[in-house]
């Protein structure tokens, strides 16, 4: 994750709203300077004749009546107003009276007006000047721009410190209280429920729609790995079985159900080696379906295979269910492997499964007639020094003896043998 | 018997100061304690020297005291005086506001301490000084263009009513000869404020030669002016005035000044004399409690010379006032208070 300098709404946004702040304020500042200095310059000359007019009649009269104090007295009155920096009045009679301050005669506006004598208005008896001070008018103009700059900055402030107040509360504080909550969710705390700390009376907003969006992501990727996690059993059940299918029939024969010759060489090394280490006995009967081939050529495969299911059921009627085992060899040839059992039992065993091939396996042909069967059985026992070969040699030749002396009987003999007959 | 006289005018003013001389010697021939305040033409401070009157202790209390009603704060007088229960008496200016009358009414009606008025015949004194300059003005043929005579007034001031009184007197004398008067200008009683004013008024109407003022001081002023403009009062122009002062008489007797009236200085004398007379039991109600009496004189050359002769270093200690009290000479039915009367009456005792 690229580490990358945070840089906050708030203050770009704040950023933004003072240029543009500022360019208003200029803007509005000039206009309403502008403005301001025409009214100002309206009133200016408005004023100066207000002035005027209103001290006239009096220095008529004080001029008619020759009252020198009353003149200067006009003349300190007319230079309360700010805008006269001078006045100068002249009789006709030559007298002439002054007030205001000279030094600032060179860059006023001269204005000047006939004072009408006070019982005929036609004549005059004298002139009054007013020198009018334009740089009162520069300092009025720069007083009402200082006073727009501050009213505006001000309300700037305001305005700042609104946004700023509005930015903190409702989006940086809750967005870092989201971007921390992120930062720290860990997968196996995804219920988690996110909570701002927030007013409620604020009312639903954006940041609301996110915390909402997220829940409802939350809840979804929940459900999501929910589905993935027995979508996964599911397969992984389906793999076993199909697993354990594959195995057995990898070990077992199609046909019979009985182990195949793979499993044989696979677990017989297993079953000696615990037989050895446990000092136990373990034997092996061998043993083969009399004439199956004929019963094939004569009948068909279909009762061959028959005769086949009949006769593995036979051996595992008569087997310890959990203990021994049978092992389909070869097309007709089987092996049954008798772990705890001696050499005699293993006879016993294999003279009792004879007898009951003999007398009691018998197929119904589709003709309807009986078909019965025999097996020859070959017994070897674990002996020291023997291994999966040579035992099942040893089984194999004690099988082949029982075929040579006429099939249908077990090798070797056992004492007493107990011959039922053919 | 104790009067004080609360003097409107200032202590070197040299009419008021002749008035309070002129009552000095009234008192002195009639055995009157007087006692001078001058209120140095303040009118605020007449009323706090009234407010200082009646708040003295009864046995320093005036029985009486005079006042004259100028800058018309007589009427306030009145009230804080009468309010200490000090008779009052109104000397050279009585109540002549329509309406300080109605707060005041007549003597002795709301204010039973209030005795009586004594005032000169103000028109009189203008009158007579605008006839004589007129008079002259038409001997000389002083007319302007128009063919007529045309006359400049510098009068005293709005507010009191012997300047006002006094001009009405120029006016009357203007209307019976049909002058014209260019203007009237107030030069409140000053020398210097007349003498610029007069400039202006000889640059507004340069042909007019006949000046009327109100005073001596202000007649004295327009002389300066014209005189800065090359003219010789007295001959090219012609001067009037009301005052009997040194310089006035001086004047008048160079010819610079061609009319002159004075003598009502001698009002408050005669008041103290109408008091005695109260004072003794002889009530001069008889006669009018606001008498107006003609006391002004049109002062010749001749009676100037006589009146400095006489009362030179304005002292009257020459003039008997006994000679005037009906109380001492009951003989006398009516009192007879002119300025010449007082001459004549000096050499009488000389």
């Amino acid at each position: 994750m690229s580490k990358q300098v945070l840089q906050p709404i708030a203050s770009l946004l704040i950023r933004r709203v003072f240029k543009w702040v500022i360019l208003c304020v200029i803007c509005i500042s000039s206009l309403q300077a502008w403005l301001n200095y025409r009214a100002i310059e309206e009133n200016f000359t408005m004023t100066v004749d207000d002035v005027a007019h209103a001290h006239l009649p009096l220095l008529s009269v004080a001029i008619w009546d020759i009252e020198p104090q009353t003149i200067q007295k006009q003349i300190d009155l007319i230079l309360k107003n700010k805008t006269i920096s001078y006045v100068a009045i002249k009789a006709s009679t030559g007298q002439q009276f002054t007030g205001g301050d000279v030094n600032r005669l060179g860059n006023g506006q001269h204005m000047k007006f006939n004072i009408p004598a006070p019982a005929d208005a036609s004549k005059t008896v004298g002139t009054v000047e007013f020198v009018v001070d334009k740089t009162i008018l520069r300092k009025e103009l720069l007083r009402s721009f200082i006073i727009v700059i501050i009213e505006v900055i001000i309300l700037s402030i305001f305005i700042f410190m609104a946004v700023v107040a509005i930015l903190r509360r409702d989006l940086e504080k809750p967005m870092r209280q989201l971007a921390d909550f992120v930062k720290n969710l860990q997968a196996n705390q995804l219920a988690t429920k996110l909570e701002l700390k927030r007013k409620p009376e604020d009312g639903y907003n954006e940041i609301d729609l996110v915390v909402d969006g997220f829940h409802t992501m939350q809840d979804s990727l929940q459900k999501h790995i929910a589905n993935q996690d027995a979508l996964v059993a599911e397969r992984t059940s389906q793999l076993e079985t199909a697993m354990k299918t594959l195995k057995q029939l990898s070990i077992t024969d199609g046909l019979t159900s009985c182990y195949n010759r793979l499993l044989f060489n696979e677990r017989m090394p297993a079953e000696i080696q615990r037989a050895v280490r446990y000092q136990r006995h373990l034997s092996l009967v061998f043993c083969d379906i009399d004439f199956f081939k004929k019963i094939n050529d004569e009948y068909g495969h279909a009762v061959g295979d028959t005769v086949l299911i009949a006769f593995t059921q036979c051996l595992a009627d008569e087997l310890r269910a959990d203990v021994d085992w049978i092992v389909r060899y070869g097309g007709e040839e089987f092996i049954m492997v008798l772990p705890e059992t001696s050499l005699l039992a293993a006879l016993e065993v294999a003279e009792r499964i004879r007898q009951k091939v003999e007398h009691q396996l018998t197929i119904r042909l589709a003709n309807g007639n009986m078909l019965h069967i025999t097996a020859s059985f070959g017994v070897a026992q674990l002996q020291a020094a023997d291994n999966m070969e040579s035992m099942v040699q040893r089984a194999d030749e004690c099988l082949y003896k029982a075929k040579s002396q006429g099939r249908n009987r077990v090798q070797p003999m056992a004492a007493p043998v107990i011959y039922l007959g053919p | 018997m104790t009067v004080t006289f609360l003097n409107p005018g200032k202590s070197d003013e040299i009419y008021w100061v002749t008035a309070s001389n002129g009552m000095s010697a009234a008192a002195h021939s009639l055995g009157i304690h007087l006692e001078v305040i001058y209120s140095e033409r303040d009118h605020l401070k007449t009323l706090e020297y009234a407010k200082q009157i009646a708040a003295r202790p009864a046995g320093k209390r005036p029985d009486y005291v005079i006042l004259s009603n100028d800058y018309a704060v007589g009427a306030e007088a009145l009230r804080i005086l009468d309010a200490a229960n000090i008779k009052t008496f109104f000397a050279y200016s009585g109540i002549n506001d329509a309406g300080d009358r109605e707060k005041t009414g007549m003597p002795r009606q709301f204010y039973k301490g209030w005795l009586g008025v004594l005032e000169p015949q103000a028109e009189d004194a203008g009158y007579q000084t605008a006839r004589a300059l007129i008079q002259r003005g038409k001997t000389e043929k002083m007319f302007s263009s128009d063919g007529k005579l045309h006359l400049l007034a510098i009068a005293g001031d709005r507010s009191t009513a012997t300047s006002y009184k006094r001009t009405e007197g120029m006016r009357k004398a203007v209307a019976e000869a049909n002058v014209v008067l260019d203007q009237v200008v107030y030069g409140d009683w000053n020398r210097a404020k007349a003498q610029e004013q007069s400039v202006w008024l000889y640059q507004r109407y340069p042909q007019t030669r006949l000046i009327w003022a109100g005073n001596d001081l202000m007649s004295f002023g327009a002389m300066e002016s014209w005189r800065a403009r090359g003219g010789k009062p007295g001959r090219d122009a012609h001067f009037s005035a009301i005052n009997t002062s040194a310089e006035a008489f001086t004047a008048l007797e160079s010819g610079s000044l061609t009319a002159l009236a004075g003598g009502h200085f001698i009002t408050g004398a005669f008041g103290l004399v109408m008091l005695y007379d109260y004072h003794h039991g002889k009530d001069f109600a008889d006669e009018g409690l606001e008498q107006n009496r003609s006391m002004f004189i049109l002062f010749t050359p001749e009676v100037a010379r006589r009146y400095q002769q006489l009362f030179g270093a304005q002292n009257f200690e020459k003039v008997d006032f006994r000679k005037f009290s009906k109380y001492l000479n009951p003989a006398i039915k009516k009192y007879d208070f002119s300025f010449r009367h007082l001459l004549t009456q000096s050499d009488q005792r000389k």
